[in-house]
């Protein structure tokens, strides 16, 4: 068995002038969670179409599990697209069977199966329910059942946290994790960063089109220097010449300084120095950054590099 | 094939789980039964004597109306006991024979509306000829239906004879006092050429009578009967029911291709099935929807028509005969799938180019129009149906199933049979063809639909 679940080669797909999709390589591990990060319009519904075959690429290759169409393997991948719909007048368990059975499940096997998840996942009163008739939350979680109902070795979630309340976001997270315990590769899309940061083990950075970072997460926290955030009134600029401190920039928000700290460097010593040179401090933070920074420097730089195109 | 008949199954089943689909299934032997019970109960208890008055200047003509009335009433009444006998062989325990009642009664004018002058006295009469007052019928008030005024008669009554009634539909009572007066003119006429009154009646009973026969049949068997004479007909009335049954069937079609659309169910199931396994899966299941219909308005059509024809009506007789002969039944079903491809082909590519069911209804208006084209031309093509007109049209790919069937009475040449059928089927591949490559390239596209050249656009799209 292959260790690649998804190899996307020089993906390119263009809608006449327009490209949605600029020479796109990746390649998704099997086992992985892999988190498609980007804004909005930044290609990834475009990506995610094309790695299910369901676009054909202006140019380029697609390999899922093994296979060159996603077509050959459609009975072992579960997708849940980013605008999601139910058949109004089916009932719950009817139509998760229903998706199960276009996956290959036996019809008696998709019921049961059906009925299983429904309980498991709080919809247990709601078996019979017509899909018309649940509350929004409870059609969005019946719609990502359909998608996994045949165990799928390879799932895809486009965007699956939007419209959901807190309660159900921790259901889906709670679903992913079931996923992913029983050995399926997951892909999901997502522009809500700490979703991305809470399960993902690899993620990939998609900003107008092109691919911006492939990666682990400490390795995307490591694209941006480490820093140390201060909020003073008062000039912290001597900071600079503290050794294992590169320099010290003003950020936009009033007050707050960002000092740049060289790996191996303590962040408790420029604490130290605030308090001896007397630098009165109302915020000090010495977290690491989190994907939010990451997110918005690398798709800040990718505007940037835009505008100046 | 097989997520394609399982995108069938679902359709099928949705589609024949709604009420609408029943309500239409039951409503179909309910109206058949209506409209052959209700005309027979309406004649029999609810259509009224019409009750009528005459203004006669000579006075000489009252007793004439009167013979011709009772003639007319004695008429019906013997055919009424013809078809009473009729049954009576099928059923010996029927209840006793019950006389029609009289169609037209004559009435005197009421004593307040005399007057010496017959101007006067019509005039006079208004309120009872508009409801506004009521006659006295054996001591009931009754509705006056119409007033007759006729002027000294000579030897035309065509000058100052006149109707008055304000029910403009029904001719029956003008009708039958036109015929009575007309042959005592003309007897009058003959006997003053000389004719004795007795030689009048008796050439006046002289009838011709018309035996249709058919120069195709086989020699002693040329009589054309009653169910012939039908058959004529038969297929305008499978004409329409093919144009009810295809238009009800693909609007199915079309309403749930835009679900799909509309509530973003379509992109689950493409990453499922291929576009073409879903049209054709789509087209299969609502088809079947279809079959079942008509299988279901068939089945129920023979059930009332077996019934009344038990009770020895004639006309179920001949219409049984004819629902279930070869010639007419099967090209229905076969012409009812083709054009059901055909149509529901293209608007499925029509749902799949639009988002909510209110773009979709911007195109189906040419497309009914289209369609309503055969209805239009299919009482000219059942009288003449191997004419001009039902030889061009059943060269129109859109119109052939629809001619073709109306043309079935007609025995249309071999050439033009196999031709149509040939041109039906090859109309279906490219219309699938062409609906599939729009489907392919439409079903996931949002935002205004496209415009009329942008369909041809769409399916050169690889």
């Amino acid at each position: 068995m292959s260790d690649t679940v998804l190899r996307l080669e020089h993906i390119k797909k263009c809608y006449g002038d327009f490209t949605a999709v600029h020479d796109l390589s990746l390649v998704v591990p099997r086992g992985s969670i892999y988190g498609f990060l980007g804004p909005n319009g930044a290609g990834k519904s475009t990506t995610i179409r094309i790695a299910l075959s369901i676009y054909e690429p202006t140019s380029g290759s697609i390999e899922v599990l093994g296979k060159p169409s996603a077509l050959e393997v459609r009975e072992r991948i579960g997708y849940l697209p980013e605008e999601k719909g139910l058949y109004r007048k089916m009932k719950a368990r009817d139509v998760i069977a229903y998706f199960g059975q276009l996956k290959g499940m036996k019809r008696a096997d998709a019921k049961r199966k059906a009925v299983e998840m429904l309980e498991r996942y709080g919809l247990g009163a709601n078996v019979d329910s017509k899909c018309e008739a649940l509350s929004k939350g409870m059609q969005q979680k019946v719609q990502v059942l359909a998608s996994i109902v045949h165990s799928p070795e390879f799932v895809i979630l486009d965007e699956p946290f939007s419209g959901l309340d807190p309660v159900n976001q921790e259901v889906l997270e709670q679903v992913i994790a079931d996923l992913a315990k029983h050995g399926s590769t997951i892909v999901f899309s997502t522009h809500v960063m700490e979703h991305a940061e809470r399960l993902c083990n690899r993620i990939v950075l998609i900003a107008k089109g092109r691919k911006l970072f492939d990666g682990t997460i400490p390795e995307a926290k490591r694209t941006i220097r480490r820093r140390v955030i201060l909020e003073t009134s008062a000039n912290p600029e001597q900071l600079a010449r503290l050794p294992g401190v590169s320099g010290v920039e003003k950020t936009e928000q009033a007050n707050r300084y960002e000092v740049a700290v060289a790996d191996g460097a303590r962040p408790e010593e420029i604490l130290s120095a605030c308090f001896k040179g007397g630098i009165e401090l109302s915020a000090f933070d010495k977290n690491e950054p989190s994907l939010r920074d990451v997110f918005l420097k690398l798709v800040g730089r990718a505007d940037a590099a835009e505008v100046a195109a | 094939m097989k997520y394609s008949f399982l995108v069938a199954l679902r359709e099928y089943l949705e589609n024949v789980k709604t009420k609408g689909f029943w309500i239409g299934i039951l409503l179909f032997p309910v109206l058949l039964v209506a409209s052959i019970a209700v005309p027979r109960l309406l004649d029999k208890y609810a259509k009224p004597t019409r009750n009528f008055c005459v203004i006669d200047a000579s006075g000489e003509f009252i007793p004439v109306i009167d013979a011709g009335i009772q003639a007319d009433y004695e008429k019906r009444k013997s055919r009424a006991a013809g078809e009473y006998q009729e049954k009576l062989k099928g059923d010996p325990n029927l209840v006793a024979f019950e006389a029609p009642k009289p169609t037209f009664r004559r009435v005197e004018i009421p004593e307040e509306a005399r007057d010496s002058d017959p101007e006067k006295t019509r005039k006079n009469l208004k309120p009872w000829l508009t409801g506004e007052k009521k006659i006295l019928v054996d001591g009931k008030p009754e509705e006056l239906f119409a007033l007759v005024v006729l002027p000294p008669l000579e030897l035309s009554v065509s000058k100052g004879t006149d109707f008055w009634c304000i029910n403009l539909a029904d001719t029956a009572l003008a009708d039958v006092m036109e015929e009575c007066l007309r042959d005592e003119l003309r007897s009058r006429q003959l006997v003053e050429k000389g004719i004795k009154k007795k030689d009048i009646d008796s050439i006046n009973q002289t009838t011709v009578k018309f035996q249709s026969k058919d120069p195709k049949k086989a020699a002693g068997e040329e009589k054309v009967s009653d169910t012939e004479k039908y058959r004529q007909w038969a297929p305008v009335v499978f004409v329409y029911l093919l144009f009810v049954a295809i238009m009800t069937v693909a609007q199915m079609l079309l309403s749930s291709t835009i679900e799909e659309k509309s509530n973003r169910i379509v992109e689950v199931l493409l990453s499922s099935v291929t576009p073409w396994e879903l049209m054709l899966g789509k087209l299969l299941g609502v088809g079947f929807v279809g079959i079942t219909m008509l299988v279901a308005w068939l089945g129920s059509a023979f059930v009332v028509l077996g019934h009344f024809t038990e009770q020895g009506d004639d006309k179920a007789r001949i219409f049984l005969h004819l629902l279930v002969s070869p010639g007419l039944l099967l090209p229905f079903v076969a012409l009812f799938l083709l054009g059901y491809l055909m149509y529901s082909s293209v608007l499925l590519a029509v749902g799949s180019t639009c988002n909510t069911l209110k773009d979709a209804q911007n195109f189906m208006g040419p497309v009914m129009t289209v369609m309503m084209v055969p209805l239009l031309t299919m009482i000219s093509i059942a009288q003449d149906p191997n004419g001009l007109l039902a030889r061009i049209l059943t060269w129109v790919p859109v119109f052939t199933p629809f001619v073709m069937m109306n043309r079935m009475a007609g025995d249309p040449p071999m050439l033009e049979l196999v031709g149509g059928y040939a041109l039906t089927i090859a109309s279906v591949c490219i219309s699938i063809w062409f609906s599939g490559r729009i489907f392919q390239n439409s079903i996931l596209r949002t935002g205004q639909p496209p415009k009329l050249l942008e369909f041809l656009k769409l399916a050169r799209k690889g």
